[in-house]
């Protein structure tokens, strides 16, 4: 007998978001308990997932499938490929570091982990169900609980940026739900099961050139892709930190994730046909982003708008779509997801001591508060795309496959990595280095038990960016068989 | 056997990082034997490897599969073969002999653990490098490189200027990076290949002369290429970084920024060199085009070292200047005798540094005069150091710059490149007149007592040498004395010599060179020594100011950033705030506009509502029985 | 008596019954007139079944259903009137206008 490994992932938080319903108000132990032990199953069942996944054989693997709405041809079907593997390993790496770095909540625990719980459930549902209807549902999930997450729990303009960002992510799941109809009507099957959709193959090229761009704009949307990401900086800002840690770490790649799937996979011509509109806007995210930061002064808003270059540059990948680009755009996911769970983690820390997120209100913190800044510092460089770090393969990648499609815009985005340099290390300069300033004094070292999220994180920065290959060969197969 | 040596001298550095890392941040004592047992398994491996080289021939390679599961693509590995046995050799050496020196330098520093870690980190990374097999590893390597410069330039960075430095230094390198990155996708899209070996093959000779955009391919990744070499090896217009780099302790300016970081870019231009085998017409030219950029950075670099007051700076001035003369050598075609010219000034600058650095720690200031004037001329032998690598830095006779550079020259000569060689010939007077400078300013001391501050340290204590000092300047000041032939007896064994068509074209330059190097030395007595001569300087006021503004450079760079980039960044923060933000504002603004307007006929009143479901019901009727 | 005269009586009853909606401001009189109204229907009920279908009952079954269903409004329109009139203290409609926009 086969143990449903999936189905045991999804169950995890779900079952601790019933639990926690049980638990009277007032034990808050038991409350960061429950979830604590339901993050660190659902680590765990991911880490062996991953290792009892089958390279050689690569494709969709721990299949299982039930009936749940026959009359809809809608059936519960989860699987997970390279590229699910790859992003449920991410989502519960930054969920038990978010559950860790969330115990310094203290208002209304209970119902902030609940829903925690909830939008970790929705993530882990929607990155490895493989039916479009359910993954609409669980997606939708995902989203929801981010407005009360930032309405109740949030800091700076939170109501503001909790409307923005759910209307624009219900915009945009409007946009993908019309595909989704659309898709449902177009196939011959009548099916919303992906595998069967994507191999009917029967999708007219015209067809495919209108609904490709509902699926690119609608999850693209999510995935902050470039005009269209204003509302993620104001969330990240607004948002606590373990949510600004989900947001920017797993949600974000939920958008990419539907766009490589729901876009790439079920209509490629449509993708091949806007490839040059969707890869110009990614390019633009790319260096818009890496500019528009070195303005910022809040440390959140610059770390918002680092992930809008590093998600243009996920969507660039995307866009030109060769084997290479791909495998870059997936591991660019996972290295962006724990990079920025690392940065914000690292900003709440000093956040919740000062009150303070002003980069002009630090100094000198290296030497007052050596582990977290050293942390920060590897999630800087891995964001300038330093060699060693995670995130330098990724944009290896996603530039040799993006030179190859579109060589023009490739040479206009590269330019990031000085742009790059240029607001990290000022940064880093300005609130590590030099003399002891502003609030610094107040800020006191680290807990071992809230520190060993941060340090895990970094360690699996400087691991993924030694040996890609941990990753980058679970990925290259799909990728090479999307290229077909 | 050769593959596990430079395993073992690439690994033992990172390992000594690893290791200090893990238990000697706050254990002084424990960073420093580990972190000089891990230099002396390197250097004892990568002589080792040297010495087993006798053919020029000779090159042994693997690589392993890193990126993907494919072992044709995007591998890691080590090339082992002549030009990178002796870089190998250079960087072990000099890096073991910087870390032997740093145990005095850096004895009161409290986060010695940290520093010998990093310099750990950079050997590594510059070793690694060093064997690159293939452009990906050298990518990489090349930009660990530039964190290592980061992390010790900035190593004292509560002290704003350092981290400034160290921020110039990085960004400014990373800038010549995006060619480096170019000149990648560029290999690989067009060769298919990131090897050096297979990019090098007979096979590519049609892709490099292929025409793209109205050039040929072998120009644009030269071009591209070049755009790193200038950031790395601080060439004309990216140099300005390198002078600024001074802010780190001074065994870090030696170890970085003599002898290892920066000729690593002359280092990837003798690895690229078949390209003006392969390469067609046009990309030989453009070769020849960045010999003359680095010549005239060289005359440029020279010219703002003779009016620098801190002795870092003058050395760091004459570095920049004598990689254009690598790379003059490298870019006309003489690989052997820019390595050659790299392999010796290693060492002298190495021992330049150094010796400056011995100054600094006694008499506690880098001002030439303050050290003069705290005894710093008392100091046996760094002032032998001083006056040893000053000749060869001038190149004389039988000093180990002499050969490397008069090698240099000479090649010139042959090849009837006469605007080079003139130039070439100026920058020797100009060298020769800026080291004579610092000596005998250091011999000169002011006549009348010094008032001012910032020299207490110095006075009265009595200046004293470092115990850790001695052996590494004795022994490159040997080196430097020695290094010129040790590469004459030992080259032929690793580079394939050209013999010299015209029998005299050697002694022509020896003598000629010479004879401006000792005017140029001459004219700087006269000067700064026996005061008889009135400082050009004094009379061209003009010309003065341009070389104590450094050209200008630093302040075009500001200029770039704060009239240019920042204002864009400024204006895309507008944009930001104003268009995109604005829009979906405006949206929101404009549907609660709407709202508000259709919420008014909710007058609340239930009926109100009947009488519209009446009117609404009489329409629909009325509407219905028209029919 | 002809169909006609049993339709006008109950469309004077249901204008009764509209008008009695339009006009009174007290809630009972509300009730009133929906009361009003709904007889009117019944009527027009019973007498299209007693001249159009005569024999079948399908008209009286539905006025029985009125009956029942304006019983079973008229207890909770009343309730909501004693709420009504907890929370406002008093039942004019014209007061109770929470929901205007």
């Amino acid at each position: 007998m086969t143990i449903p490994i999936l189905s045991l992932i999804i169950l995890c938080p779900a079952i601790g978001v019933v639990l926690l319903f049980f638990v009277p108000e007032g034990k808050e132990k038991i409350v960061r308990g429950i979830a604590l032990a339901v993050s660190i199953i659902a680590a765990f069942l991911s880490v062996w997932m991953y290792l009892a996944y089958d390279r050689a054989a690569a494709g969709f693997q721990f299949i299982e499938q039930y009936a749940w709405m026959p009359g809809l041809n809608s059936t519960y079907h989860v699987a997970v490929d390279g590229v699910g593997m790859t992003l449920v390993l991410l989502n519960a790496i930054v969920m038990l570091t978010g559950v860790i770095t969330s115990f310094s909540i203290d208002f209304r625990v209970k119902e902030y982990f609940i829903l925690f719980l909830l939008l970790v459930t929705g993530v882990f549902g929607s990155f490895i169900c493989m039916d479009f209807l359910l993954f609409f549902i669980f997606f939708e999930i995902a989203v929801l609980p981010m407005y009360l997450l930032i309405g109740i729990w949030g800091s700076t303009n939170r109501e503001y940026a909790a409307l923005k960002l759910t209307i624009m992510l219900l915009a945009g799941s409007g946009l993908v739900f019309v595909g989704l109809i659309m898709t449902y009507f177009a196939s011959d099957v009548r099916t919303f099961d992906f595998i069967t959709l994507r191999d009917s193959g029967g999708f007219s090229p015209s067809f495919q050139n209108i609904v490709y761009p509902l699926m690119f704009l609608g999850f693209g949307t999510l995935a902050a892709v470039f005009p269209f990401h204003n509302w993620s900086p104001d969330g990240h800002v607004a948002a606590p930190t373990a949510v600004s840690m989900l947001h920017a770490g797993v949600l974000m790649k939920l958008g990419a994730y539907g766009v490589l799937r729901y876009g790439i996979e079920l209509f490629p011509q449509g993708a091949v046909h806007w490839g040059p509109v969707a890869a110009t806007m990614a390019a633009g995210g790319v260096v818009y982003g890496a500019l528009v930061a070195a303005q910022q002064t809040d440390l959140k808003y610059m770390i918002g708008y680092s992930s809008v270059s590093h998600m243009g540059l996920v969507m660039f990948g995307l866009a030109a779509g060769t084997p290479l680009a791909i495998n870059g755009a997936v591991y660019q996911m996972f290295s962006h997801g724990i990079m920025t769970a690392l940065f914000f983690s690292a900003v709440g820390f000093f956040y919740e001591q000062t009150h303070s997120r002003n980069i002009n209100e630090y100094g000198g913190l290296a030497r007052k508060v050596p582990w977290v800044a050293t942390c920060f510092i590897i999630a800087g460089l891995a964001g300038v795309g330093l060699p060693g770090l995670a995130g330098f393969p990724a944009e290896f990648m996603i530039f040799m496959g993006g030179f190859e499609r579109f060589p023009v815009l490739t040479l206009i985005a590269v330019p990031s990595l000085v742009f790059g340099a240029f607001y990290m290390l000022r940064v880093l300069q300005k609130v590590f280095f030099g003399p002891e300033a502003g609030f610094t004094p107040k800020v006191h070292d680290i807990g071992i038990f809230s520190g060993s999220a941060r340090v895990l994180l970094a360690g699996l920065i400087i691991l993924f960016g030694i040996a890609p290959r941990l990753l980058s060969d679970l990925i290259a197969p799909y990728a090479m068989e999307l290229l077909k | 056997m050769q593959i596990q040596l430079g395993i073992a001298t690439v690994l033992s550095p990172i390992l000594s990082f690893v290791l200090i890392a893990a238990v000697g941040l706050r254990r002084p004592t424990v960073a420093k034997i580990i972190s000089l047992t891990a230099a002396t398994v390197s250097l004892v491996c990568a002589s080792m490897l040297l010495l087993g080289v006798n053919d020029p021939a000779f090159k042994i390679q693997a690589t392993w599969s890193w990126l993907m599961d494919d072992p044709s693509k995007f591998t890691i590995g080590l090339l082992l073969d002549p030009l990178s046995l002796v870089m190998l050799f250079v960087v072990s050496i000099i890096s073991w002999l910087v870390q032997w020196y740093s145990l005095s330098y850096m004895e009161e520093d409290a986060r010695q653990g940290k520093f010998f870690a990093f310099i750990s980190l950079f050997c590594f990374a510059m070793m690694g490098f060093t064997i690159a097999p293939n452009l990906l590893q050298s990518f990489m390597c090349w930009e660990l490189v530039g964190l290592g410069s980061y992390l010790l330039i900035g190593f004292w960075n509560h002290l704003p200027s350092a981290a400034t430095a160290a921020r110039k230094a990085f960004i400014v390198t990373r800038l010549g990076d995006v060619g480096f990155f170019i000149a990648l996708l560029l290999a690989w899209t067009g060769l298919g290949t990131l090897d050096f070996g297979a990019m090098a093959g007979d096979a590519m000779s049609a892709t490099w002369k292929a025409a793209i955009g109205g050039s040929d391919y072998g120009v644009w990744i030269s071009i591209a290429l070049f755009l790193a070499v200038a950031g790395k090896s601080a060439q004309f217009p990216l140099y300005a970084w390198l002078p600024d780099a001074m802010e780190g302790p001074t065994p870090v300016s030696a170890l970085i920024h003599a002898a290892t970081m920066v000729a690593a870019g002359v280092y990837l231009l003798a690895r690229m060199s078949f390209v003006l085998v392969l390469g067609s017409e046009a990309a030989i030219m453009a070769w020849h085009g960045l010999a003359v950029i680095a010549m005239i950075t060289a005359l440029m670099s020279g010219a703002v070292a003779i009016v620098q007051s801190d002795i870092k700076r003058v050395f760091a001035y004459s570095t920049i200047s004598q990689l254009g003369y690598m790379i003059v050598g490298i870019g006309t075609g003489a690989v052997a005798a820019g390595m050659m010219h790299l392999f010796t000034h290693a060492f002298f600058k190495a021992l330049l540094f150094l010796t400056a650095g011995a100054f600094i720690h006694a008499a506690h200031s880098n001002s030439i005069t303050d050290i003069a004037r705290a005894g710093g001329a008392k100091l046996k032998l760094p002032m032998m150091a001083l006056f040893v690598g000053s000749m060869a830095l001038m190149g004389f006779f039988p000093f180990a710059g002499f050969y490397s550079k008069d090698a240099i020259l000479e090649h010139l000569f042959v090849e009837g490149d006469w605007i080079l060689f003139g130039m070439a010939l100026l920058g020797v007077f100009i060298t020769a007149y800026y080291t004579s400078r610092v000596i005998y300013l250091m011999l000169k001391v002011p006549a009348e007592p010094h008032q001012g501050h910032g020299d207490e340290h110095g006075h009265g204590h009595g200046l004293h040498l470092g115990s850790w000092m001695k052996l590494p300047l004795g022994f490159l000041a040997f080196a430097s004395l020695v290094a010129g032939n040790v590469w004459l007896w030992k080259a032929h064994n690793w580079f394939v010599i050209p013999e010299a068509e015209h029998g005299n074209a050697a002694l022509i330059t020896a003598l000629v060179s010479t004879a401006i190097a000792a005017a140029g030395a001459f004219y700087s007595a006269r000067v700064f020594y026996w005061r008889t001569s009135a400082d050009p300087m004094a009379s061209m006021t003009g010309f003065a100011t341009l070389l104590r503004e450094k050209w200008y450079l630093d302040d075009a760079y500001w200029a770039i950033v704060h009239n240019f980039y920042l204002p864009i960044t400024a204006f895309l923060q507008k944009v930001e705030t104003i268009i995109v933000k604005g829009a979906l504002d405006g949206i929101g603004t404009v549907s609660m506009t709407f709202a508000r307007g259709f919420a008014r006929a909710q007058t609340g009143e239930v009926q109100h509502y009947l009488g519209m479901s009446f009117v609404v019901v009489a329409a629909v009727v009325l509407i219905l029985m028209s029919r | 008596m002809s169909l006609s005269a049993y339709l006008i009586l109950s469309a004077v009853l249901f204008l009764f019954g509209a008008f009695g909606m339009m006009e009174r401001r007290n809630m009972v009189g509300l009730l009133i007139s929906i009361e009003l109204m709904l007889n009117a229907a019944s009527i027009n009920f019973m007498a299209f079944n007693h001249f159009l279908y005569p024999g079948t009952v399908t008209g009286q079954i539905m006025t029985l259903f009125v009956i029942g269903l304006a019983a079973a409004e008229a207890t909770l329109f009343l309730a909501i009137v004693f709420a009504v009139y907890r929370h406002y203290r008093s039942i004019n409609v014209e007061r109770v206008d929470h929901l205007r926009g």
